[in-house]
């Protein structure tokens, strides 16, 4: 039960902030002089208080809040949120924007436009005059580019090779990740075509890799090379994956229930909030659940990542190098990757197995010399040395 | 409540611009954007706390204010008032369960600074901040927002009872319930507790 004296200081110390009179800040200074109790619930209060304010919470930068301007302003342009609406999520700026930028009628000829999105975060997007995007010729997009060609804007999220073809307005994505954005305007159909199937829209958003299809916005009819009808109708949220060759022979369709890739993000943002609250429980559940919904395989390192770091919140050490070390093996290419090699070295380090963390250092050195690591890690091989 | 009146500071927009805002002007509504999203965002970071999708939170505070712009009486300044709508947009994420939260568990890379923390240590903190953000989370939005824009954003309590559209002596209850909850959770977790007693968070 807290005396009454020190629920008056308490009481006093959360008006604080409004001014306290000269006989209340001398009734707080005296109370907290004299009732150890209340100084140090003050002072914790002051520490936990100092911590956030001292503690470099990340915030976006320019360029993030340029985009979220920059995506408030076009929803309301294009009519997309009436009062009461929520607003689109933030994070299709990207694409909503060019969209946007098509709709106002911008991309009526043919221009391609690479601009390199690895520039620093302050860089304003340069939108420069660009010659026409040659019809029929392979075209190497390296990630982060943007390509304008007929009535749609592509993003490359993965180096990509790309042929256009202006007579079909079809982009034959030969390899790689792309995110189409389609004007809707022209009422033209507008495709994706890969080796295994098409994706035929009128205007939409839509990511397309060679084997399978996310609509974003809008719906799309993926198609067989021969024309025949995959799937009718992918709408907002939905994946499609090519058709696997079943072990009778016969084709099986993929399509994937849409949640199941949405969940999976989901799930894995539930399992690092259990994480940080220490309910390791829960998160690995989350993380089963994730990786039950097979998700691609970015998310499928991102989760087995956090298996890991469930691993290191129990305790489990020796579990976390190991499941750190099966990540880093098997997405190398992946950040995920990267990220476990160097997890799993510091946690060797950390337990004085310098033998190991020495060798595991070297790894990541000789398998990213550009990585994100490099300064850290050589510095720690150089003292362990 | 209402928000009263201040002074404008220099740089706030001018009487014109706000004028253009109220029409729906995208040029002033961008300039005024840009003006004030630096502060705003500052402001949403210390509500919601690391690993959220503060681009997402930002741009709907954006489009909340664009909506709202119309009704814009100019009683309030304008950082006042957005913050206004700023502290109603958290409120309403924080109804949402399965509001989205990002990267409390992530690598950090390191940015290449001798003088720069560690990604370490840079790790360590962030989990710290993510555990302290979600016992902030436990204690309910009211209380948390109370505390937050009183102890950490250094706000009046008539202001934050202004912004949270609360009587000065509820917001004042809540901080008191913020402050005494807090402690109890944060003094169980073995994480804080060091920082509590004046050592290294662990």
């Amino acid at each position: 039960m807290t005396k009454r004296p020190c629920k008056r200081a308490t009481s006093l110390l959360a008006s604080r902030g409004s001014g306290l009179t000269e006989a209340q800040r001398l009734e707080l200074e005296h109370h907290l002089e004299h009732c150890a109790s209340c100084a140090i619930d003050e002072l914790h209060v002051q520490r936990l208080v100092h911590y956030t304010g001292a503690a470099a919470l990340p915030g976006l930068g320019e360029r993030a809040r340029g985009r979220a301007i920059a995506g408030a302003l076009l929803q309301r342009a294009t009519g997309a949120v009436a009062a009461g609406q929520r607003p689109v999520r933030s994070a299709w700026n990207r694409l909503l924007i060019p969209a946007g930028v098509a709709l106002a009628g911008a991309a009526a000829v043919a221009l391609f436009v690479v601009k390199t999105g690895s520039g620093s975060d302050g860089a304003a997007p340069v939108a420069t005059a660009a010659p026409a995007v040659p019809s029929g010729v392979d075209i190497d997009a390296p990630k982060d580019s943007e390509m304008v060609v007929g009535h749609a804007e592509l993003t490359f999220d993965a180096p990509s090779t790309v042929v256009w073809d202006e007579a079909t307005s079809t982009v034959w994505l030969r390899k790689g990740v792309v995110i189409a954005s389609v004007d809707p305007g022209p009422r033209r159909p507008f495709r994706v075509a890969t080796s295994h199937f098409s994706v035929e829209v009128l205007g939409t958003v839509f990511e397309v890799t060679p084997e399978s299809v996310y609509v974003m916005e809008g719906k799309v009819r993926v198609l067989s090379p021969d024309g025949e009808v995959f799937a009718d109708e992918i709408a907002a949220g939905e994946s499609w994956f090519k058709p696997m060759i079943a072990s009778n022979g016969r084709s099986r369709r993929a399509k994937r229930t849409p949640s199941k890739s949405v969940d999976a993000a989901a799930l894995l943002d539930s399992a690092r909030a259990h994480l940080a609250a220490g309910d390791v429980d829960d998160a690995r559940s989350n993380i089963d659940a994730a990786l039950a919904a097979r998700p691609g395989r970015a998310v499928t390192a991102e989760a087995r990542t956090l298996l890991a770091e469930a691993a290191l919140v129990a305790g489990n050490q020796r579990q976390a190098v190991r499941l750190y070390l099966e990540v880093a093996e098997q997405y190398r290419k992946l950040r995920a990757g990267e990220n476990a090699l160097f997890a799993a070295a510091r946690l060797e380090a950390r337990s004085n197995a310098d033998g190991k963390a020495r060798k595991l250092l070297q790894k990541y050195l000789d398998r990213y010399p550009d990585g994100r690591f490099v300064d850290e890690a050589t510095q720690r091989l150089a003292n362990l040395d | 409540m209402y928000l009263t009146a201040t002074k404008p500071r220099p740089g706030d927009p001018t009487p014109e611009v706000i004028e253009a805002c109220r029409r729906g002007d995208a040029r002033a509504l961008d300039a005024v954007f840009r003006q004030q999203s630096p502060a705003l965002e500052r402001l949403l970071l210390r509500m919601v706390g690391p690993g959220a999708d503060l681009e997402d939170i930002l741009q709907q505070t954006l489009v909340a204010a664009v909506l709202a712009f119309p009704k814009y009486r100019g009683e309030a300044s304008i950082r006042t008032w957005l913050a206004r709508i700023a502290v109603n947009e958290v409120r309403q994420l924080m109804r949402r369960p399965a509001r989205r939260r990002r990267a409390a568990l992530e690598l950090v890379a390191d940015d290449c600074e001798s003088d720069a923390p560690s990604p370490d240590s840079i790790a360590d903190q962030r989990r710290s901040l993510a555990r302290l953000f979600h016992h902030l989370d436990a204690i309910g939005p009211k209380k948390k927002l109370a505390f937050v824009l009183t102890a950490i954003d250094g706000r009046s309590i008539e202001e934050t009872a202004a912004l949270m559209g609360a009587s000065k002596s509820a917001t004042k209850s809540r901080v008191f319930w913020a402050r005494r909850a807090l402690l109890s959770r944060a003094r169980k977790d073995p994480l804080l507790r060091d920082l509590l007693e004046g050592g290294e968070v662990s």
